[in-house]
């Protein structure tokens, strides 16, 4: 997999305004801050990535989404389990602590959060770089959180030892919750994308 | 040495051998974990199979079983004096992550393929808890060769 520095710059302009985008969504949903901003997008070692979240023995529940047309991608979302009972209470308007337990409410709020990240993320990419990126129906898991995240680059793993992973930190006010969001871009159709806009380095 | 120095973690399509005290430790879905277990010298191995068949060239031989079953069985005996003879093994994952309309099972493959190389290598199976549809939490202890595994939601067993 080869990338020069300087088209990993550009993804990665794309990606903060794609995923502040997103951020801003989300936050007018929870009417609450929800800060996603951009921590990391590389080129990462395969064995070397899910060997560190295998470290995560954590139980978690997650939405992963894929994404069709010219531009492949894959978005997860995961948090611990009692994470997405805050994450449901925000959704349902109640007083955090009201949730008690996983049930089918957390499940669609999951799916809810999946859904309203993919389709901001993927309208900013559609609109300000005439991307063709079309959002599937997201998939919730309930999992340890390296099973659940090996499950998101399998594919990628199955073509080669690298991987281009977009790293984020989740934040929403006045809670603790712990989150991760990932974004695995297919390399070769982001490649042709950069292409068509021009980047040619 | 203290639990935290102890412990190794094994990445997906990795391969790590250690000896006694160490425990390895790795979480596994569709992949199998394949450990082998030296008791006289206290020496073990775990390889995260992530597919059954290596079909390209560059590649990473232990992401699969075909290519990296074999490679384990001679970096025990040949690089970390493990005595060929005592070694057992012991297989933990292949669990359906996907939906998969009855074509391609990746767990199921993955075990099968696992099996038949152990078997043409003359390496006994001594435990194993593969297929499901949750993820498996596995620790090795290079000490005793107990497995410790838990699937997800379910109570810890020791194999």
């Amino acid at each position: 997999m080869n990338i020069t520095q300087d088209r990993l710059k550009i993804l990665e302009i794309m990606s903060s305004l794609s995923i502040d985008r997103a951020s801003r969504a989300l936050s007018k949903s929870l009417r609450t801050g929800a800060r996603i901003s951009l921590s990391k997008i590389s080129i990462a070692d395969f064995g070397e990535t899910t060997e560190k979240m295998n470290e995560d023995q954590r139980e978690m529940i997650s939405v992963m989404v894929n994404f069709k047309g010219n531009e492949g991608c894959k978005l997860l979302f995961m948090l611990p389990l009692e994470g997405s009972l805050i994450l449901t209470d925000l959704f349902l308007r109640q007083r955090i602590g009201t949730s008690k337990e996983c049930d089918v409410f957390t499940e669609s709020a999951i799916q809810e959060l999946g859904n309203i990240l993919a389709s901001h993320i993927s309208n900013a990419l559609v609109s300000d770089f005439n991307a063709q990126l079309i959002p599937q129906p997201p998939q919730v898991h309930n999992d340890y959180a390296g099973v659940i995240f090996t499950n998101l680059v399998l594919e990628q793993g199955m073509i080669d030892d690298k991987l281009l992973l977009i790293e984020t930190i989740f934040e929403i006010s006045g809670t603790e919750l712990e989150c991760y969001l990932f974004l695995v871009p297919e390399m070769n159709s982001f490649v042709k994308l950069l292409d068509s806009i021009g980047v040619k380095t | 040495m203290d639990n935290t120095e102890r412990m190794i973690t094994v990445g997906v399509g990795d391969l790590k051998i250690t000896q006694a005290p160490h425990v390895l430790k790795t979480l596994l879905g569709s992949c199998i974990g394949v450990v082998l277990h030296d008791p006289i010298n206290k020496i073990g191995g775990l390889l995260h199979v992530m597919l059954p068949r290596k079909s390209g060239n560059d590649l990473k031989i232990t992401k699969y079983a075909n290519t990296g079953l074999p490679y384990f069985i001679y970096q025990m005996v040949t690089h970390t004096g493990a005595s060929r003879g005592s070694l057992y093994a012991k297989i933990f994952g292949g669990a359906k992550m996907f939906e998969t309309n009855g074509l391609f099972n990746i767990g199921e493959s993955n075990e099968l393929e696992v099996r038949q190389i152990l078997k043409k290598e003359g390496i006994r199976i001594a435990a194993s808890r593969t297929g499901g549809v949750k993820g498996y939490n596995i620790l090795f202890d290079t000490e005793t060769g107990d497995v410790t595994c838990r699937v997800f939601g379910e109570s810890v067993i020791v194999y």
